[in-house]
This record gives structure tokens, sequence and C-alpha cells, in this order.
């Protein structure tokens, strides 16, 4: 780990503000100069979100229905975190994993005037529509 | 998914029988598969990535999903899962809720073949290794002459 003798300059606000870590923006975790390893450090919001992302992974894997998965507290949690989990949750959705579209649509409805997968049944396309969306919205990092 | 974690719902499988035959995915769900769709979920909720016919009515009444393999594939009620020639049969699971929470479909040889949620398909020597907490328990058969 780095000390503070190594930063090279204090002109960083990591230097000034004492509480920079409880702010999550893009600017300042990815420079934080006291982390030896940036990939290990997971912000407390991302946290919470893998923590409940994989409680409800595990607990609805064998469940059919949309229905019967959203109503897991861990899921309904998530859509509390509201706009903020929108980064997390395109990341599950470009790998891959688990069904968010019901919580896309829930956390979004307030963001936009109509669904970019309105009236789309196909379950892969609307994946794929809601990653542009997402890309579009600067939600996914390039 | 591991086998152990398979096993972990499904305890009996173990003990009758069963082998994994495809990759975990989340493309299509049990509903579709027992139907021979691979290509969506079939699923009544009207939330976008799902698909369900207009005609049938969007709720996990088990008389909903009779009407929906009757409209999609011209399947009828029957009384049970044996064997009989010309046919190919799909039975419906009800959840402790009286929920529809699965659906398999025989094979000629008289096993079952089901997929486990978003996890891999199955086959599967007898229902009751599906019976419990989980998917509930048989409730209805439903029976199609067999093409060709």
């Amino acid at each position: 780990m780095k000390n503070w003798t190594e930063v090279e300059s204090l002109d960083e606000p990591w230097c000034v503000d004492p509480d920079w870590w409880k702010v999550q923006t893009e600017e300042n975790i990815p420079r934080c100069p006291t982390i030896q390893s940036r990939e290990k450090f997971v912000p407390p919001l991302e946290q919470k979100f893998n923590e409940l992302a994989a409680q409800w992974y595990r607990e609805t894997r064998v469940l059919s229905f949309i229905q019967q998965k959203a109503v897991h507290p861990a899921y309904q949690s998530i859509i509390g975190m509201g706009e903020k989990a929108l980064p997390f949750i395109f990341r599950e959705v470009a790998e891959d994993r688990g069904d968010w579209l019901w919580a896309l649509e829930h956390i979004t409805k307030h963001l936009i005037k109509a669904s970019p997968v309105a009236g789309v049944t196909n379950f892969k396309e609307c994946n794929r529509i809601w990653l542009d969306w997402g890309r579009e919205h600067g939600y996914i990092s390039k | 998914m591991s086998v152990q974690e398979i096993e972990t719902y499904f305890p009996r499988l173990r003990t009758e029988g069963y082998t994994i035959t495809s990759p975990e995915t989340e493309e299509y769900n049990c509903i579709a598969w027992a139907a021979d769709d691979t290509t969506e979920k079939w699923d009544p909720n009207p939330t976008s990535g799902r698909y369900w016919p207009p005609q049938v009515p969007r709720t996990l009444d088990l008389e909903s999903f009779v009407k929906l393999y009757e409209v999609e594939g011209g399947y009828v009620p029957c009384a049970d899962g044996s064997i009989e020639e010309g046919f190919e049969k799909i039975v419906i699971f009800l959840n402790l809720s009286r929920e529809v929470s699965h659906a398999a479909k025989q094979l000629p040889s008289g096993q079952w073949t089901s997929k486990l949620g978003n996890l891999e398909d199955i086959e599967h020597n007898t229902l009751w290794s599906l019976e419990g907490d989980t998917y509930g328990f048989v409730a209805q058969y439903l029976k199609r002459p067999r093409a060709g």
C-alpha cells in the first residue's frame, strides 16, 4: 500500500477531504492512491448491490416466472436503490446474468417517457436494446 | 450451476436419476421448453422480454396454462403421465400457493425433460424427483397426438 509520502501532489481531493471515500464518483475512486490494487477495491454501494444480487441469484435460480423472482426482498432492495443501481444492473446484463428487465422498467419509469423495449417479447433482444440505452445515457462506461 | 447445487434444490434427483442436457441460459424458461421453444420465455407477466398469447389470461392459475398449451400446441387434459403410444405429454406443477411453478415434457422413453428456472435442462426419470417445497406438486397432465 502506498503511504502519504508517495503521493505526488497534495492538491488532490483525497488529501484535503477526509470523507472523500464516502462520495462515489467515477473520478475519485480510480484515483485513490492508497489502494494498492484498484481492482480489489469495491465501493460500498457496489458491494451492497453485489451482496443483494448474489442472494437473489442463489435463492431464485430455479424459479420460472419474473413475478415470482421479482418479489424477492433482495431484488426489491435493488430496485429501491434507484438510478444508482443502473451501472451495476447493466454490468450484469452485459455479462448475461439474471433477468433484470423488471428492475430496469421500474427504475427508469421516472426517467423516461416510454420504455425502449415496449412490445418486445424476446428476452435477448430486450437486453441488447437496454444495453444500447445504457451506453447512450452514460450508465455504462466505455 | 453445479450438480451439487441442483441436488440441493431437488435432493431426490440423486436417487431417482437424471442427466444434465444443456448449459445454463436465461433465454427461455420451462414453460417454453415443454413446448419445444428455446427462443422465448413464456410468462404471463406483462414485463417486456416475455411471450404470452393474447387470448390467454395473464395469470399463474392452472387454467391459464391449460389454455396456453391448448392454444399453442393443441394439448388437452389427460389422466396421468403414463406412456401412451402415439401421444406426447406435458405435466404442469403447482406450488404451495396454488400458482403454476413448473412444466416438464415427456420423452418417448417415458423419461421427462425439464428446464430448471434459468439453469440447465435435465432429463429425469420421475416427476417425484422435482416435487417438494420449490415446485410443489404435479397438478395436471396434458397430451396431444405425436407428430409424424
